[in-house]
């Protein structure tokens, strides 16, 4: 029951310094919102504002949890002894007493559902995963940590800084309520927005369209973010609403903040950015608004964007690494994720499917809106109000970058537009279809409960399960107990506990959830080091990794200072990339000794070009990035050096040519480009020496999932490869290299 | 007066344009300025990143291995993925075991069929041995008569034989059943209760 009290405090904390900063911001800059918008909106501002107050605690570590009490309750205190809590705006018109008992009904039941389920321990796979996994590691490490090592640390976090303080006293459940806090405040604000437009039945429809949606219950229900995501992107429509209708410059300030605290939540929503600043151009037909929008939007962008280019040289990791080159991220990577999240990655190869998908089935990807939105295009016919054309403008620029990632929650950002456009499609001046409106409400909530999607959704879909979890949610079951039992991946987390001491890094061939555990572990795919780990512990088994020829170019003995291997090749695949095991020279056949004067490089990925030259048959030097024309590896011998055959020693590639070439007299020129190919054997201790390398690169601990791509030969035989097993349970297996 | 309205005047115009949002002041102009400065900030970050040229690092000595590569394909009642390659007549786990009916089947997967044992960690239960008396347990590896073992008595038993050849194939799983000739049956449910089994499987000499 502690636990459960001390989520709801972390969660209770966060949320009233959110709301606290947020109406001492609107007295601030003068803008006074009506009273059923000053709650939302207030929250949202308040979030965007106190989110950079927490990473500045992050960034001094000073994060100990007396401080982010104090940090909470400091907006909190002022708020109230200035009486800015009280809702000092116009009240609306009363609401219709239909609306009130439709409404009350159906978000009470939706409500009860969801509030119970972000209460109880949170067991969502990218919530405790990511989200909260760092979140986690800031909150034990008192700060930021230098992460170079996993690439979700490297996005920006604007809502996972409000998760902080929740879980330094509430733990995992605390983040998820916080998060349900937003889930609630994006409900109120389309409710507030209908009230706005003078038809109460078009906000309540489009709020409850929004609510009920099965992906954004179980989404803003766990310590995800999409949701909030949404929340923020609606406040910046909303404040340009406002700024459009009174011109009070204190809402540009709201609406930059805003527009920038988007990018801070998720790189994604960065695109309402520019929508903003062409909508103020377009409205002031002046300059300087669109300037304040873009200032008061840099305040919330840049310590995002400093912070990635100070840890990883990179402003925007883990993208555009082939602009801000850096040895963190390997440009294949982020080929290849965008590549699969576009629709391979959750088995969606006919984007034809997609409406039904989204919408209905909800298996591949992941998640469903929910039937009601099968009838989104008829968000079409609200064109014929400006407030709906404005509507559908700002969904389609939400929606706009939907295809570089076909999960259902990436549309969540755009549903409160398609909601309140389908809703404003189906009114009339004096809201005569009310009674369409209220049965789509009736038809939404009936087919989006759980129990129901049970029988309309495919099995599988990531959709809320058909409890009320409140024994869960009041530890009335044990968190541990429900946790085991729901969630296989707590298990595994608890296993690396016990069996890995603190300190240590893990190599992960398979997923753990990092908030649970306290140990680093470094997920295969999540870094260059990571992956480049990873290659290496597949080499040691999988022959299509091992180096299996050697490539020999043979010309008369010659004296040279400098010589390269230069890839000639256009393979036209994408997925290929280039890749040197060993680069040997040779004269008279001997191997010309490796000297501490040699000066190495490579391009691209010049980082790695050691693992050519370590003698090592378990590491390689790869581009990680498509194999195109113009890569190589050179060496600088420093001294004249007698050379009469150089040995590149690869895996097996038939799409690469390779042409050798000598620098003189400032410029290079071709020594040879007919190598001799032979194939080799690789040696027998190639096992041993990938687990060497581990232990060279740190890593004394291996963790490999049961139906991991190594895991049958690891477990065949763990001491030839130089591990012992520590600990088996929970679908995973952990090792510990033997030095 | 002139001449100090002047400079006064001129001053205004060098000092930078502030603009009242509400109670904040902004500085528009300074903040443009860098506002538009920062993407020639960016791109000029872009070109920092790149290392020097390394020298080689230290060489790595070849590794001598006193033995071959021995696979070994046993399932541990307890493996987290036991469950996956149970194929019949293996009950929940109790620890480290597994309950069996008469025939425990089990699939594993063979990557080589060179050298092979059948090993298997077994035990018979006083408490059904008291009614089944002496048993025997016959195994067979894809169908195939591989071991048997007399059971005179309870208690822990360990099987490692050498499987005889052409029973499996490589890369093709293999399917071992371990078959008790007398089973407790529960006199009020009427299960069947074989022996306790704690690992079974294939190893590589």
């Amino acid at each position: 029951m502690i636990q459960a009290l001390a989520a709801l405090l972390g969660a209770s904390l966060t949320v009233a310094a959110c709301y606290a900063t947020g109406v001492l911001l609107l007295e601030r800059l003068g803008l006074t919102l009506k009273r059923t918008e000053q709650p939302p909106l207030a929250f949202i501002l308040g979030a965007a504002c106190f989110h950079l107050a927490v990473f500045a605690v992050l960034a001094a570590h000073v994060a100990y949890w007396p401080v982010l009490v104090a940090l909470c309750l400091v907006p909190i205190g002022g708020a109230l002894a200035k009486g800015a809590w009280r809702l000092r705006g116009e009240a609306e018109a009363p609401l219709d007493y239909s609306i009130k008992r439709l409404s009350l009904v159906l978000f009470g039941l939706f409500s009860l559902l969801y509030l119970f389920h972000a209460w109880a321990p949170e067991a969502s796979p990218d919530g405790s995963g990511y989200h909260l996994g760092y979140v986690s590691r800031y909150v034990r490490a008192h700060g930021f940590e230098w992460v170079t090592t996993n690439m979700y640390a490297a996005l920006s976090a604007g809502v996972e800084m409000l998760y902080v303080p929740a879980f330094a006293i509430g733990r995992h459940s605390a983040a998820a309520l916080v998060h349900f806090a937003f889930l609630i405040a994006l409900a109120m604000a389309i409710f507030a927005y209908g009230r706005r437009l003078g038809k109460p039945w078009v906000g309540a429809a489009a709020a409850f369209l929004v609510f009920a949606s099965p992906v954004v219950g179980i989404d803003g229900t766990t310590a995800y973010i999409d949701v909030a995501v949404a929340a923020v992107v609606f406040a910046v429509f909303y404040f340009l609403e406002l700024w459009d209708e009174g011109r009070n410059p204190g809402a540009l300030v709201a609406v930059g903040l805003l527009a920038g605290y988007a990018y801070a939540t998720k790189y994604t929503a960065f695109v309402i950015l520019p929508f903003t600043l062409l909508f103020v151009l377009w409205r002031a037909r002046k300059l300087r608004p669109a300037i304040t929008v873009l200032l008061y939007s840099i305040l919330m962008v840049a310590p995002w964007m400093v912070k990635d280019y100070i840890v990883l040289k990179d402003p925007v990791a883990p993208f555009a690494d082939t602009v801000f080159r850096n040895p963190f991220f390997h440009p294949m990577f982020e080929s290849e994720y965008k590549e699969l999240l576009s629709g391979p990655g959750y088995g969606i190869t006919d984007k034809r499917t997609l409406p039904l998908e989204v919408t209905i089935r909800g298996a591949h990807p992941q998640g469903l809106l929910g039937m009601a939105f099968l009838g989104a295009p008829i968000a079409l016919l609200a064109l014929r109000f400006r407030a709906g054309r404005r509507l559908v403008a700002c969904g389609v620029v939400m929606a706009a970058l939907y295809f570089t990632n076909v999960g259902t929650r990436f549309l969540i950002p755009c549903l409160p537009f398609v909601a309140l456009a389908m809703a404003l499609a189906l009114s009339t001046e004096k809201e005569k279809l009310a009674p369409v409106l209220a049965l789509a409400m009736l038809f939404h909530a009936y087919t989006s409960w759980p129990s129901q999607l049970e029988h309309t959704a495919s099995p599988g879909a990531w959709k809320l399960d058909n409890k009320i979890l409140y024994r869960q949610a009041l530890r009335l079951m044990p968190q541990e107990r429900y946790l085991r039992e729901s969630f296989a991946g707590y298990g595994a987390a608890m296993l690396v506990d016990s069996a890995v001491p603190k300190g240590e890094r893990v190599l992960a061939m398979g997923e753990v959830p990092q908030s649970y555990t306290a140990r680093d572990i470094l997920i295969s795919y999540q870094s260059a080091f990571n992956e480049r780990l990873v290659d290496t512990v597949n080499m040691g088994w999988a022959d299509g990794f091992q180096a299996r020829v050697a490539d020999k170019f043979s010309f008369p003995e010659r004296t040279s200072t400098r010589i390269r291997i230069l890839q000639t090749a256009n393979p036209g695949d994408a997925h290929f990339q280039w890749g040197v095991h060993e680069l040997r020279f040779f004269d008279k056949g001997v191997e010309v000794p490796r000297r501490p004067e040699w000066r190495l490089k490579a391009w691209p990925n010049p980082w790695d070009v050691q693992l050519a030259f370590d003698n090592n048959p378990a590491t390689r030097w790869r581009s990680w990035e498509v194999a195109v024309p113009g890569q190589y590896v050179d060496v600088d011998f420093g001294r004249p050096e007698a050379v009469d055959e150089v040995r590149v020693e690869h895996a097996w590639d038939y799409k690469t040519k390779l042409e050798l070439q000598e620098f003189a007299g400032g410029a290079w020129s071709k020594l040879a480009d007919t190598p001799r190919s032979s194939p080799i054997e690789p040696p027998a201790f190639l096992r041993k020496a990938a687990t060497r390398e581990l232990l060279r690169s740190g890593i004394h601990y291996l963790l490999v999932g049961d139906g991991d791509f190594a895991s049958q030969d690891i477990r065949d035989d763990p001491e030839f490869w130089g591990l012992t097993q520590i600990a088996s349970g929970s679908g995973i297996r952990i090792y510990r290299v033997v030095p | 007066m002139a001449l100090r309205r002047a400079a006064t005047s001129r001053a205004a115009a060098k000092a930078p344009r502030k603009v009242r949002y509400s109670s904040l002041t902004v500085n528009v102009r300074l903040l443009s300025n860098l506002a538009l400065l920062s993407p020639a900030l960016l791109s000029l970050a872009a070109c920092k990143n790149m290392p020097e040229a390394y020298a080689p690092p230290d060489q790595m000595a070849p590794i001598t291995m006193s033995r071959t590569y021995r696979i070994t394909h046993v399932i541990n009642m307890d493996d987290g993925d036991a469950e996956s390659h149970f194929v019949q007549d293996i009950r929940g786990l109790n620890g480290n075991w597994r309950w069996t009916g008469k025939r425990p089947t089990a699939r594993v997967p063979v990557r080589s069929a060179d050298n092979l044992h059948l090993v298997m960690d077994f035990a018979i239960a006083d408490a059904t041995f008291k009614t089944t008396g002496p048993v025997k347990v016959t195994v067979y590896v894809n169908d195939k008569l591989a071991a048997s073992l007399s059971c005179p008595e309870p208690g822990e038993r360990h099987l490692d034989t050498p499987l005889p050849p052409g029973l499996v194939e490589p890369n093709k799983d293999a399917v071992i059943a371990a078959e008790i000739d007398k089973v407790w049956v529960s006199p009020t449910d009427a299960t069947e209760l074989g022996f306790i089994l704690k690992r079974i499987g294939l190893t590589q000499e």
